[in-house]
């Protein structure tokens, strides 16, 4: 059975069901878009970009070019509104284009800030606030509190089961392979909630009753020692060629540090008396694994190197979308601290969005492994 | 050959932070800034020279506490607390003009930075890398210019 076939109504959802609110980076809190009746989609951009390329340069990000080129040739989609946030200099460039040029949807632009102290925190429950007015003004009705409280609820399920999903990949490898791990990650990111749970939900059990004839407990847990525990870091890598790579080269990826996987859904909302929803939204969305946009990247390095040390990471592979100055200027401290502290080896690739020179990556990819073979 | 051409040779050749802080207490002492007067466009170039390159003799000199800064901060609260403001992106243009940068941006590739990224940080980066610039107390940044000057 194809992975499609257990997400049959999840993969259709979007087509068939409510308006959706697109959105670009994982700081878009989906609890209040889901409170507000919408579905929140991630734009995955279009696989050929034509008409972009007039309106930004070439050394511009290449997921924000392929955005574009959806938001600018596919006018009959459902998209209600959309969702940017101040991530970067890119989005900050494309909500200038978009605003000129498609007027015509409603956009928001959520500014996160790049620091988790108190008073960042109380800014962006301020900024969630004047979202959820957004939200509350395109559906022509206030959200109550009732009807977030719901949506923290079925969205801290989805991260739950994407967590649980997780886990099995990395301890059960190879019961799923990397292939199928990051085709649920985007149809988590690109359907309607609750069937999306639903249907995950019904993939899980399935995996871990079918496979092995047991359910997956400890006892069962990957004991192969000639896998090497990869980690891979790196932005959003969308691209299903370099996960079939891994799946054919049977590569076991023990940490992950992407905005496809770990950035979206690790730490829940933790609604609490006392505290209201918004500014639980505000802890979990600042609080959550940082992303190489943070002021300081040298925190960012000490979770790195302490989550690398955790896993028993025996090599690094850091995937960057070609022109983010926010990763490329990571990279450096990394193999720094990889090379003197970890004294584990890395491997640097750069590469475009939806246009990927399959083959030359494999090579790569297969040389490093040789150099790990080495380096046991 | 004149006086900037010599300049330019002879950091070349001693690449160094203890060379760089020579030539500046040379060039920056005020006999020669003034001596140099009719050089300049206008009197405001002429004291806006001035007090650059003082400044940049002071941060060299390890005398006063330098902090790092990018584009777009308040500099007038650095000043008045006695701090000497220093900026590696604006550096690295002063680097590209003594035909310095090729050296600090090979250093930067070396290092790993990326090709792709903006030429005036990485420049920056190299010499930080090559060790060419004074040692700050603390670093202040800000992204309004760009995320790389925040980097």
């Amino acid at each position: 059975m194809e992975i499609d076939d257990f997400f049959p109504k999840s993969i259709s959802s979007i087509k068939n069901g409510r308006d959706f609110i697109g959105w670009l980076c994982t700081y878009t809190p989906e609890e209040i878009i889901v409170a507000g009746g919408f579905t929140p989609y991630r734009m995955m951009g279009s696989l050929i970009t034509n008409k972009s390329e007039s309106f930004f340069p070439i050394n511009f990000c290449p997921y924000l070019k392929s955005a574009w080129e959806s938001l600018y040739t596919d006018r009959k989609n459902k998209l209600k509104a959309i969702v940017f946030t101040t991530s970067c200099d890119g989005m900050r460039r494309l909500i200038d284009t978009f605003r000129k040029y498609r007027p015509d949807i409603p956009a928001f632009v959520l500014d996160v800030p790049r620091k988790k102290d108190s008073a960042s925190l109380d800014y962006f429950r301020e900024t969630l606030c004047e979202f959820t007015r957004f939200i509350e003004e395109l559906r022509g009705q206030n959200i109550t509190q009732e009807e977030l409280i719901r949506a923290i609820e079925i969205v801290n399920k989805k991260r739950i089961l994407l967590k649980r999903l997780k886990e099995i990949y990395e301890s059960y490898f190879p019961l799923i392979d990397a292939s199928t791990y990051f085709k649920i990650m985007k149809i988590s990111m690109t359907s309607e909630l609750e069937i999306f749970v639903e249907e995950l939900e019904k993939y899980i059990d399935f995996v871990c009753s079918n496979s092995f004839g047991n359910s997956c407990t400890t006892n069962n847990k990957s004991t192969i020692n000639s896998w090497y525990n990869l980690g891979i870091i790196g932005n959003f890598i969308n691209e299903d060629r370099l996960w079939e790579i891994f799946s054919d080269l049977n590569l076991k990826i023990s940490f992950q540090d992407l905005c496809l996987s770990t950035r979206y859904f690790e730490n829940l909302v933790e609604v609490a008396s006392g505290k209201s929803p918004l500014q639980s939204i505000s802890e979990r969305y600042l609080k959550k694994p940082s992303c190489f946009r943070e002021a300081s990247l040298g925190q960012k390095l000490i979770e790195t190197e302490k989550s690398i040390r955790a896993n028993g990471i025996d090599g690094i592979i850091f995937i960057t979308l070609k022109f983010c100055d926010n990763t490329m200027y990571f990279f450096p401290l990394l193999k720094k601290a990889l090379l003197e502290r970890l004294k584990i080896p890395s491997l640097y690739l750069e590469i475009e969005y939806q246009n990927f020179s399959a083959g030359q990556v494999k090579t790569r990819i297969q040389a490093f492994l040789e150099m790990l073979e080495q380096t046991r | 050959m004149n006086l900037k051409e010599l300049v330019k040779l002879k950091l070349k050749n001693n690449l160094n932070r203890d060379y760089i802080r020579k030539i500046l207490n040379l060039i920056a002492s005020r006999p020669l800034l003034h001596l140099a007067g009719s050089a300049f466009s206008s009197v405001s170039d002429k004291y806006l020279n001035i007090f650059s390159l003082k400044s940049l003799k002071d941060a060299y000199s390890e005398k006063y506490p330098v902090a790092y800064g990018s584009l777009f901060l308040p500099y007038e609260l650095f000043h008045g607390l006695g701090i000497t403001p220093f900026l590696p992106e604006v550096m690295a243009g002063y680097a590209a003009a003594l035909g310095l940068a090729d050296k600090a941006l090979k250093k930067a590739t070396s290092s790993w930075y990326s090709q792709d990224l903006c030429t005036f940080h990485r420049c920056g980066s190299g010499a930080v890398e090559l060790d060419l610039f004074p040692h700050p107390k603390f670093i202040v940044c800000t992204n309004l210019a760009c995320d790389a000057a925040q980097k």
